[in-house]
């Protein structure tokens, strides 16, 4: 049978990604034909954004709505790892994902902001440019935040298929 | 954990697809000029703000 249980303060997070995602992709794909949807999914991500940061005032330290900080300690032993020859360290979590974390979120706070700032003066240069650039951060996160995870259920599916192989390939005693 | 972030986060983008497709069937431009508008195709400048019959 399946138990139902609450929702974990992570489900909620990546559930605030989905949405989050969601405003900025129809935000993007409507900024030239469509100004209502536009501005609908604007303010949209505008709350989704004050939401998170409240969240991350009200959650201090404790993860997983703590603002991504990158901390000295993580980056001294990734860098000690990596310059001991250890790249596996590359897979999973690394460094690089709260740091684009942090990157991702101030860059989407300007751009929200200067389009609502559009919405009273001539901001739109400001306000696409900036969503432009955005874009290339948003990618780059996608990127950061898969490849690390990927490529561990890369090598552990590779390492489990080998133990399988190698157990098919013992003699079966008698 | 990978498939359960991704239907997370797949979950998310349709409920903010589906709210901003309600407010542009009852808000802004009609339903077909909303999915229009969804999927990049939007051919409209102006905005008519709150009201789509305009005659």
């Amino acid at each position: 049978m399946t138990r139902l249980r609450l929702p974990t303060a992570f489900d909620l997070l990546l559930l605030w990604h989905g949405l989050f995602a969601g405003a900025y992709t129809i935000a993007y794909l409507t900024a030239d034909g469509a100004p209502g949807l536009h501005e609908f999914a604007g303010y949209a991500a505008l709350a989704l954004l004050a939401l998170r940061l409240l969240a991350a005032v009200i959650a201090g330290a404790r993860a997983p709505w703590a603002l991504p900080l990158p901390r000295a300690a993580m980056w001294k032993n990734f860098g000690r790892k990596l310059a001991g020859g250890n790249f596996g360290t590359l897979r999973g979590r690394t460094p690089f994902a709260p740091l684009s974390g942090l990157v991702i979120l101030a860059a989407l706070v300007l751009v929200t902001l200067s389009g609502l700032a559009a919405d009273w003066w001539k901001w739109e240069d400001l306000h696409e440019g900036l969503a432009e650039g955005s874009l290339t951060v948003v990618l780059i996160h996608v990127a950061i935040v898969s490849f690390g995870p990927l490529l561990k259920k890369v090598g552990e599916t590779r390492a489990r298929r080998a133990a399988a192989t190698d157990a098919a390939a013992l003699p079966r005693s008698v | 954990m990978f498939h359960k972030a991704l239907t997370l986060v797949l979950f998310g983008v349709l409920a903010m697809g589906a709210a901003t497709l309600t407010y542009g069937t009852y808000f802004d431009k009609g339903f077909a000029a909303s999915v229009a508008g969804v999927m990049g195709a939007g051919d409209d400048g102006d905005h008519d703000k709150g009201d789509r019959d305009h005659d």
